[in-house]
C-alpha cells in the first residue's frame, strides 16, 4: 500500500469523531514509514520533508499567490524549495505535520467538491479556489483549523521565500543591500532617493 | 619587566574595558587587557557583515533548532539572530540559576569588543536630577556625584566616540559634543509637529548615537547599510574595535590576552592590595598568573560583581571588598516593553535609500515640573515610524498579480512608542554565588533574585496612557496598545552589584569607582551604578572609566596605592 492509499484508507475509515490529534500522529507514522521508504530506494530525492506530491501542491499553490508576471513568480525562486527546507529544519516536527495534515484536509475538500484534486484542477478553478481559501483564512473564517494553520504558514512562507530570494530583491523589489525589508527604491519617482 | 607583569590590568574589553585600556596606556601604562572570549578583528572576522537574505540557509529567520539548544536564552533579545548569534555566549558553557518565580534574562557576548560589537549606540548623558535621585527620595543611598562632577568626563568621551543629535532639545537630554542629526522620517516629523502643538513640554528628537554623520578622528560616516549589529568595518560606530583598541595600540603600551578566563583576583593580605588575576585559558584550560599595580575590573556588571564572589579570602569570606555586606546586592534593569502604536495615512511621504540606523526619543517628562501620584522618577519613549514593507501581505487578504503589483508600493506609515523606564535600587534585588553550579571551566555560577517593584508597575501604565495619547493628539489611526511582560535583565542595561557610595558600610566603591577595601582595585562598569536613571547607561560607564583612570594615574604616581 502506498502512502496515498495508507492516507485516503485512514480518512475513509476515520470518523468525524476522530480527534485532530490522533489523525495528526497516523499521519506522522505514514510519513516517517514513507520517508524512510524514499531514503532507501530513491537516489533522486529532491526534497527533504515533502513527498513529490505534496511538493505539486506547495508549488503550484505558491506560484498562485506569487504567480510569474512581468517579473519571476514562486517557482522561478525556488519557493517550494525553501518551504521544503523550513518543514525540514526549522519548524518543530509537529508542527511541519500539521501543515501536512491541512494540506490534505484542504485538497480532500477540493476533491469531494470538484471529483478531482487540486493537483487536476484547471488554473481557473485552482485560483477560484485559493482566492476563496485566502479571504476565509486571512478574515478568521475557515473553520478547519489544521487548513487554517497550513494557509496561513504557506502564504508566509511563500512571501519570504519569494521577497528575500536574490530575484525577489533584485527584480521585484530593485534593491541590492543587505536587507530585503524596507526599501521601496523602485517605486519612488526617479531622482527622488534620498536617505533619511 | 617580567612576561606576566604589568603596570595595569583591564578585565573585560568591552565599552568600559576599552575605555579603561585606552585612557592607561596613554598615560604611559604597561597594560594588559584580558578578554574571556575569542579574537574578533575588524572585517575578517565580522563574517555576516553586508551577507544578504537570499545568502542566509534561513533567510534570516536563524537556525531555530540550534539555537533552542545553544542559545535558549541569548535568542530572547531581538539582537540575536541568524546574522548575529556568534556574537552571543553558548547558554549551556555559560550557566546561571534564578528563583523559580522570578526568571532573569542575561545576554553576554564573550568576545574581543564584547556586547560594544552589536549595542544598540544609543549615548544620552544622565541628568543632575537622576545623580540627585537617591538622595532626594531617600529610596538609597546618594550617589557620591553629582552631574557638575562627571560633566567635564562626559565632554572628554563625546568628542573622542563622535555623537549624532540634536541639541538643544530638552533640560532632560543634556547636550555636549554632537555631530549633526540624522533625519526624522515623515511620520516621526508627523508625530514631532502633534506633540508640539498638544504637549509644549514634551519634546521629540533623532535619537542620540554614537553612529558618525561626518568623520570623526579618523573614522567616516554611517554609510546606512543598516546592519550595525553584524560589526562594521568601516567603524562608523563606536566599539572597541573601531575605536578604543586602535588608540590603545598606538601607544604600544598594549598587550592583548583573548581566551583569558579571569577565574580570581589575587589579594595580599599584608598589603591590603589586589596584585594580580589568576587566569584559566579558555582553549588549554592551563592557568597563569598575571600581576600588577593596578587592577580594572571592566567585565561587564554581573561577571565584575561575580569574580569579585569568587575572590574569597580569609579576610573578605563574602567577597573580595565586600566588608559592607552590599556587594551583589541592589540590582537593576531598565523596564520596558510597554507602549502604543498606530498609523497615520495622508503623508505625502518621500522614497528613501538606505537605512537609519535608529529611532527617536522622547525624553522624560514624568516627576519633572509636578509630582506624578503613581509613582516616583521617570521614563523616556523610544519608537520609529516606518512604512509597512511586503511582510504585510501574509496578513492581509489578496493574492496573485494584484497582491505582487500592491507590495511594490510601500504600505502605510506606521509609528511604534515603547517606554524605558527607571527601575528603583533595592537591597532585595541581588545575585549571589550558587555554589551548587559551575560554568565549563569549573568557576561557579551567578543565582539571580530580582523582580519588578510596584514602582516600575505603576510606571508601565503611564508610558502605555501616554504614548497612546500622543499619537491619538498627533493624527494617528487604529492605535493598538501593548504590555509585553519583560523579565529583568531582558533590556541588557544591567547594572548595580558593587555600587558607588560615600559610606564604606553601605557601598562598595567611592567616588572614583574604587574599591573602599581594596585600594588599587576600580570597577567601572556597570556594577557600580547607584540608581538606573532612565537614560541608556553607557555613556556614563564611559565617562566613568576615563575620570576613575585619571584618579587612578594620579594616586599611583603620588605613591597612594
Amino acid at each position: 500500500m502506498d502512502r496515498r492509499q495508507l492516507i485516503k484508507s485512514l480518512l475513509a475509515t476515520s470518523s468525524l469523531a476522530m480527534s485532530p490529534s490522533l489523525l495528526a500522529q497516523m499521519t506522522m507514522n505514514a510519513h516517517k514509514h514513507h520517508m524512510a521508504q524514499k531514503d532507501s530506494d530513491d537516489k533522486t530525492r529532491t526534497f527533504k520533508f515533502l513527498s513529490k506530491n505534496e511538493a505539486h501542491l506547495v508549488s503550484k499553490i505558491s506560484e498562485i499567490i506569487i504567480p510569474r508576471t512581468d517579473t519571476p513568480g514562486a517557482n522561478d525562486v525556488g519557493v517550494t524549495e525553501f518551504i521544503d527546507l523550513m518543514l525540514a529544519d526549522w519548524y518543530d516536527d509537529k508542527d511541519s505535520w500539521y501543515f501536512i495534515e491541512g494540506l490534505r484536509r484542504y485538497d480532500r475538500r477540493l476533491t469531494q467538491k470538484h471529483y478531482r484534486n487540486l493537483s487536476l484542477l484547471s488554473a481557473e478553478k485552482s485560483k477560484a479556489e485559493i482566492t476563496l481559501l485566502d479571504s476565509q483564512v486571512m478574515q478568521n473564517k475557515e473553520e478547519e483549523p489544521s487548513i487554517q494553520y497550513f494557509y496561513k504558514r504557506i502564504k508566509e512562507l511563500t512571501l519570504i521565500g519569494f521577497y528575500t530570494s536574490e530575484q525577489g530583491m533584485e527584480n521585484e523589489l530593485n534593491y541590492s543591500g543587505p536587507i530585503a525589508e524596507f526599501n521601496f527604491g523602485k517605486s519612488g519617482p526617479p531622482g527622488s532617493f534620498t536617505r533619511y | 619587566m617580567k612576561d606576566n607583569h604589568f603596570d595595569a590590568i583591564v578585565v573585560g574589553s568591552g565599552i568600559t574595558g576599552g575605555w579603561a585600556a585606552k585612557e592607561l596606556t596613554e598615560k604611559g601604562l604597561k597594560t594588559l587587557m584580558l578578554e574571556r572570549g575569542r579574537n574578533v578583528e575588524p572585517g575578517k572576522d565580522y563574517v555576516t557583515e553586508h551577507k544578504r537574505e537570499p545568502d542566509f540557509h534561513f533567510r534570516g529567520k536563524g537556525d531555530r533548532k540550534r539555537f533552542q539548544h545553544d542559545q535558549p536564552i541569548q535568542s530572547i533579545t531581538g539582537q540575536h539572530n541568524e546574522s548575529t548569534h556568534h556574537f552571543f555566549i553558548n547558554d549551556r558553557d555559560n550557566p546561571y540559576t534564578n528563583d523559580k518565580d522570578k526568571p532573569f534574562v542575561w545576554i553576554r557576548g564573550h568576545q574581543l569588543g564584547g556586547r560594544s560589537l552589536m549595542w544598540t549606540r544609543q549615548t544620552y548623558r544622565w541628568t543632575e536630577r537622576d545623580f540627585n535621585a537617591n538622595a532626594e527620595d531617600g529610596l538609597a543611598e546618594p550617589w557620591p556625584i553629582n552631574y557638575k562632577e562627571i560633566e567635564p568626563w562626559y565632554d572628554y568621551v563625546e568628542k573622542f566616540v563622535g555623537i549624532s543629535g540634536e541639541a538643544n532639545v530638552s533640560d532632560e537630554l543634556p547636550h555636549g559634543q554632537l555631530l549633526p542629526p540624522m533625519e526624522l522620517n515623515a511620520a516621526e516629523k508627523k508625530l514631532r509637529a502633534g506633540i508640539n502643538q498638544h504637549f509644549p513640554e514634551r519634546k521629540l528628537t533623532v535619537a542620540r548615537q554614537a553612529v558618525l554623520t561626518a568623520p570623526h578622528n579618523g573614522r567616516p560616516p554611517c554609510h546606512y547599510c543598516g546592519t550595525c549589529a553584524r560589526g562594521c568595518s568601516a567603524g562608523s560606530y563606536f566599539s572597541t574595535q573601531s575605536s578604543t583598541l586602535p588608540a590603545a595600540k598606538r601607544t604600544g603600551n598594549l598587550t592583548l590576552a583573548t581566551n583569558s578566563i579571569v577565574h580570581s583576583i589575587i589579594f595580599d593580605e599584608s598589603t591590603d592590595k589586589a596584585t594580580g588575576v589568576r587566569v584559566i585559558d579558555s582553549e588549554t584550560r592551563e592557568v597563569t598568573e598575571y600581576f600588577s599595580k593596578i587592577v580594572f575590573l571592566c567585565a561587564s556588571a554581573f561577571e565584575s560583581v561575580r569574580l569579585l564572589f569568587n575572590s574569597k579570602t580569609p579576610r573578605f569570606s563574602d567577597g573580595l571588598g565586600n566588608s559592607s555586606g552590599v556587594l551583589g546586592h541592589y540590582i537593576m534593569d531598565h523596564n520596558f516593553g510597554a507602549g502604543a502604536r498606530g498609523h497615520v495615512e495622508g503623508i505625502d511621504s518621500r522614497y528613501f535609500n538606505g537605512h537609519r540606523p535608529c529611532g527617536i526619543v522622547i525624553p522624560r517628562f514624568r516627576n519633572v515640573k509636578s509630582k506624578h501620584p503613581d509613582f516616583v522618577r521617570g521614563y523616556q519613549l523610544g519608537g520609529q515610524g516606518r512604512q509597512l514593507g511586503w511582510s504585510r501581505g501574509s496578513q492581509q487578504v489578496g493574492i496573485g498579480s494584484e497582491l505582487k503589483q500592491q507590495l511594490r508600493d510601500p504600505g502605510v506609515w506606521q509609528m511604534r512608542l515603547s517606554g524605558a523606564g527607571e527601575c528603583l535600587p533595592r537591597y532585595e534585588n541581588h545575585v549571589r554565588i550558587n555554589p551548587d553550579v559551575t560554568d565549563a571551566w569549573g568557576i561557579p555560577v551567578l543565582h539571580f533574585s530580582a523582580d519588578w517593584s510596584s514602582n516600575e508597575t505603576a510606571m508601565r501604565k503611564d508610558m502605555i496612557s501616554s504614548a497612546e495619547e500622543m499619537l491619538d493628539a498627533a493624527g494617528f489611526t487604529d492605535i493598538e496598545t501593548y504590555d509585553t511582560p519583560v523579565a529583568p535583565g531582558q533590556y541588557i542595561h544591567e547594572m548595580g552589584g558593587a555600587r558607588m557610595g560615600s559610606d564604606p558600610k553601605k557601598s562598595v566603591l567611592n567616588a572614583y569607582n574604587q574599591c573602599h577595601d581594596v585600594p588599587n582595585l576600580f570597577i567601572t562598569d556597570g556594577a557600580s551604578m547607584a540608581s538606573s536613571s532612565n537614560q541608556n547607561p553607557s555613556l556614563t560607564y564611559m565617562a566613568l572609566t576615563a575620570r576613575a583612570v585619571n584618579y587612578a594615574v594620579n594616586e599611583l604616581r603620588r605613591g597612594n596605592i
